[in-house]
């Protein structure tokens, strides 16, 4: 593997609850557990889960937006909390999943975009001119939309605008936070190209966050599945869904629709109480292969005979 | 948007109370240069002089002062105490607000809590107190007026600050370098303009009243000093004999507190985006249908859309919705809608029970056949008794279509008593729990006493299925119903109603944008685009075969897994503007096969079998 670009280790992160009773002890959610990564440079990372399972809250981490309860990132080598706040958001950026509501409804797309140029970069008026001119062409956008307001756009646009103040920025990592779920199909399509040509352009890294694994299997290089706060499963994309060793990976696989197949459904699945998370494997409630070891011991990420490293006691049985 | 000051102008009462404030103001401003007796003379010979008596325009008081002078610095004063009253509550409130909502947690509590204690006591009680500890006068009045109108700026400030400092794009502005200060200036501030003002704007006439209040009881201004709460206050031992001296300033009072609130009020309503755009008009209960000679209802069994089109009377030109949709539905059938959000697929669907919101939606031509009756022309009565009852709708976002506040098993027993009274408690139980047994619900009981917000994405989409059942409807009419849901839920969602429709023969319309999931569910597809079915024929010609160039592309762009296709293909451009469409085809812009005679002449959907192609460039395999 080349240089990592980002490195992740035992990445915790819990919230506090609102307390129910001041005689109950105040409850947490534990959203990420243990998460631990490595992402080259120049890779195409994706995250893939369902709601709930801990990966926005992995990628807010990745930016800083929330600060991990314990473990460490580094990006190229440097250790995350060392850096000042304008250094790593010079180095990392991220792009949110409602494009609309990532902008200031009250300011123009120039005032919104010069932002970073001003702050991060310390560019002068005549230099953000002309970034902002650039940019707008990188992104595929007339220069009249600079100023206008965002509710003039449609959330393709919108997220070409906010993709574009990412990349203002000059980072090295664009953390993409579901930045195709909201958008129609044609567009999804359009912005996806988009960000396939940008990244070939400015040399970046990306996480992308999803929970869509036909996008995923097209868009991305290796992918973490994560189920319940952790990592179950990091593989590379294309043998999602004949290559998967995980059984919550081949469950998502196998439901997602594809045209001609039935319907394939488990009959009853529920996700385990955040508040109050089983012991063992969290997944053993769902799983087919479940025995008394899953119960009680957390497999753990470990490589695989295949390759992928993957946690599941059962990882290299067929 | 419409400039502020136009949109106030249009509001009649706000432009009158604009108005008269305007002149009060003028004849304020105007008061020292208009060459009126000094209003604290004292000339006892004059007491109680009737208005338009010996020079005295307004008449004279107790003491024989002239009471147009003291009523005109009265109201100088008035206007400037409350005025610097409201400014100072609004600054302070909406400091604490902001810096609460902003911050939360402990600066959060600490604040509202301080803020709390102030409310906790009855308003005119604490600005009696204030008064008490720092001594009558003027300055003490305002002081106290304002510390009282703290609480409601912070309050209201507070609350919108707490949604925008939660946003996405304070978020994004503190990646792009913003730090606190910097953000709460230039990022929150901007969005709560509106709110300050507009609670400035609706206080500013009581904190008048309030300070008018204290000078009244002797606390405000004192003498010789007048203000208009001092003047009523002096004038009350004369109320009965000479009223004039009680009635002018009391009138002043009610022209400008009247004034404020008329255009405060429409000051609100023109910033409130919510009441601009007509968010308080009610709708009516039915969908406003304008139509000429509609066809007849087709007999046939199901339900059957005919030639139907909506639009949306909105600006100068009407946005066409839905434009001449003929579908049908047979009993136990599934028919998938698919197309791009503006499409038209939704209005098509709520079309059918006069669900669209009117105004501004009006139908404007074709008929819904249901049993052989045309449902557009069917009295509200009937409409409701069919609405849940006959047929039902799905919704994509359940926790909005279920009430918060009633338990589950509550809503499930209300929609079958709503259309089928005088069922004994147990017997309603008892189906209420086989309807959740249907939706594969593994502990009905717990679920039953359950409310929404308890239960996960996936049990709260079952249950909106389990009421769309409650009364064994014949079509279900479900609009985007997995979309919000995990892939895996939205399997197990769609195996339900791929059961319910097969096992009780309930016909689905299966409302969506994703091709993939329409492809396991539905035994025909319409594929819609600008309002018109461009494509409509059994899901698997239509997927195996697609005639229609928009329909390929569709296909092309939504990726499937384990096809290792790598990125879909895009479709260049967007939909056409609903109030703006093209002459010729509507997708021709977007084609790559659009030739000249495609954007000439509106294309006619050609039908031919069991499909329907609207494309001059297809041909018929049997044609």
């Amino acid at each position: 593997m080349a240089e990592a670009m980002v490195t992740a280790r035992d990445l915790n992160k819990s919230f506090a609850q609102k307390r129910l009773s001041i005689l109950k002890p105040r409850q947490y959610l534990h959203a990420v557990k243990n998460v631990s990564l490595e992402i080259a440079r120049g890779e195409t990372f994706g995250v893939i889960g369902e709601s709930g399972c801990g990966k926005s809250t992995l990628a807010r981490m990745m930016v800083g937006l929330h600060g991990p309860d314990s473990g460490v990132i580094r990006f190229a080598g440097r250790d995350a909390a060392s850096l000042s706040a304008h250094e790593r958001h010079g180095m990392v950026q991220y792009v949110f999943q409602d494009p609309a509501g990532s902008l200031n409804p009250r300011k123009t797309i120039r005032q919104i975009l010069a932002t970073p140029l001003k702050l991060l970069r310390g560019l002068g008026k005549q230099e953000t001119r002309e970034r902002l001119d650039e940019i707008m062409r990188a992104v595929n956008l007339p220069l009249e939309a600079l100023d206008r307001f965002p509710h003039e756009f449609s959330g393709g646009q919108a997220q070409r605008i906010c993709i574009a103040r990412a990349l203002l920025a000059e980072p090295d990592i664009i953390v993409l936070d579901e930045p195709v779920s909201a958008l129609d199909v044609s567009i999804q399509a359009q912005i996806l190209e988009l960000l396939a040509d940008l990244k070939e352009k400015f040399d970046l890294t990306y996480i992308f966050i999803s929970h869509d694994l036909a996008v995923v299997e097209g868009f991305c290089d290796r992918v973490a599945v994560m189920y319940f706060g952790e990592i179950v499963e990091v593989t590379g994309s294309r043998s999602l869904f004949s290559g998967a060793r995980h059984p919550y990976t081949r469950l998502l696989a196998h439901t997602a629709p594809r045209r001609g197949d039935d319907i394939l459904a488990e009959a009853d699945g529920e996700l385990p109480d955040p508040l109050n998370p089983p012991k063992g494997c969290a997944f053993r409630a769902r799983c087919s292969k479940s025995s008394d070891i899953c119960a009680t011991i957390n497999p753990g990420l470990k490589t695989t005979n295949a390759g992928s490293d993957v946690a599941c006691h059962f990882a290299d049985e067929d | 948007m419409m400039p502020l000051a136009r949109r106030i102008v249009r509001n009649r009462l706000a432009a009158f109370g604009a108005g008269l404030l305007l002149t009060v103001t003028c004849l304020c401003l105007a008061t020292p240069f208009l060459g009126l007796v000094d209003p604290n003379i004292i000339n006892t010979a004059d007491r109680f002089t009737m208005p338009f008596d010996e020079g005295y325009i307004l008449g004279a008081d107790h003491l024989g002062r002239d009471i147009l002078s003291r009523l005109l610095w009265g109201t100088r004063l008035s206007l400037a105490v409350g005025l610097t009253a409201a400014l100072i509550a609004a600054l302070a409130g909406s400091l604490i607000g902001i810096a609460a909502g902003f911050f939360g947690g402990r600066v959060d509590a600490l604040l509202m809590r301080s803020v709390d204690v102030l409310m906790a006591f009855p308003y005119i009680l604490l600005a009696l107190a204030i008064v008490a500890v720092l001594g009558p006068g003027l300055m003490n009045a305002l002081i106290a007026v304002a510390v009282v109108n703290v609480p409601f700026f912070a309050r209201n400030v507070r609350g919108m600050t707490l949604v925008i400092a939660r946003s996405d794009f304070i978020a994004a502005a503190r990646l792009s370098g913003r730090g606190n200060l910097s953000l709460l200036l230039f990022e929150v501030l901007p969005n709560l303009w509106a709110v300050i003002i507009v609670a400035f704007s609706t206080t500013v006439g009581w904190m008048i009243l309030e300070t008018a209040g204290l000078s009244f009881l002797g606390l405000g201004s004192q003498p010789p000093q007048s203000d208009l709460g001092s003047m009523l206050g002096e004038a009350r031992a004369a109320l009965i004999t000479n009223p004039h001296t009680s009635l002018i300033p009391g009138l002043m009072i009610f022209v400008i507190v009247m004034g404020i609130n008329l255009l405060g009020d429409g000051m609100r309503d023109a910033l409130d985006p919510r009441l601009s755009k007509g968010g308080l008009q009610r709708s009516r209960p039915v969908t406003e249908i304008d139509r000429s000679k509609p066809p007849a209802p087709s007999r046939q069994p199901g339900l059957h859309l005919s030639g139907l089109c909506t639009e949306f009377r909105v600006g100068s030109s009407p946005l066409l919705a839905v434009r001449n949709v003929t579908l049908g539905l047979a009993p136990g059938e599934c028919l998938a809608i698919v197309g791009e959000s503006g499409s038209g697929k939704s209005v098509t669907a709520l079309s059918v029970m006069g669900l669209v919101a009117s105004p501004p939606a009006v139908i404007t031509a074709g008929t819904v056949s249901y049993g052989g009756r045309d449902l557009l022309a069917q009295t509200y009565d009937v409409l409701r008794g069919l609405r849940g009852h006959r047929i039902a709708y799905i919704f994509q976002d359940p926790l909005n279509s279920l009430h918060p506040m009633l338990t589950v098993g509550e809503q499930l027993t209300e929609a079958m008593q709503s259309h089928e009274a005088g069922l004994s408690s147990d017997r309603l139980r008892e189906r209420a729990t086989k309807l959740l047994e249907d939706v594969r619900i593994a502990n009905p009981a717990h679920v039953l006493a359950s409310y929404p917000h308890m239960l996960s994405g996936g049990m709260r989409q079952r249950i909106s299925i389990a009421m769309a059942l409650a009364n064994d409807p014949d079509v279900i009419i479900a609009d985007e119903p997995t979309t919000a849901l995990d892939v895996t839920v939205q399997a197990q969602v769609l195996k339900i109603l791929d059961r319910l429709r097969r096992e009780k023969g309930v016909g689905l319309v299966f409302i969506s944008h994703d091709l993939n999931v329409v492809a396991q569910i539905s035994d025909r597809i319409a594929v819609m685009y600008a309002g018109q079915i461009v494509e409509n024929g059994p899901s698997r010609d239509v997927l195996d075969d697609p005639a229609h160039p928009y329909t390929r592309a569709l296909l092309a762009c939504s990726p499937q897994i384990g096809m290792a296709a790598g990125l879909p293909k895009p479709i260049g451009g967007s939909l056409p503007p609903a109030d703006n469409l093209p002459a010729g085809c509507t997708f021709a812009a977007r084609c790559s096969l659009a030739s000249k005679a495609c954007r000439a002449l509106p294309v006619d959907l050609v039908i031919s079998d069991e499909r329907e192609v609207r494309c001059i460039k297809w041909e018929p395999a049997h044609g």
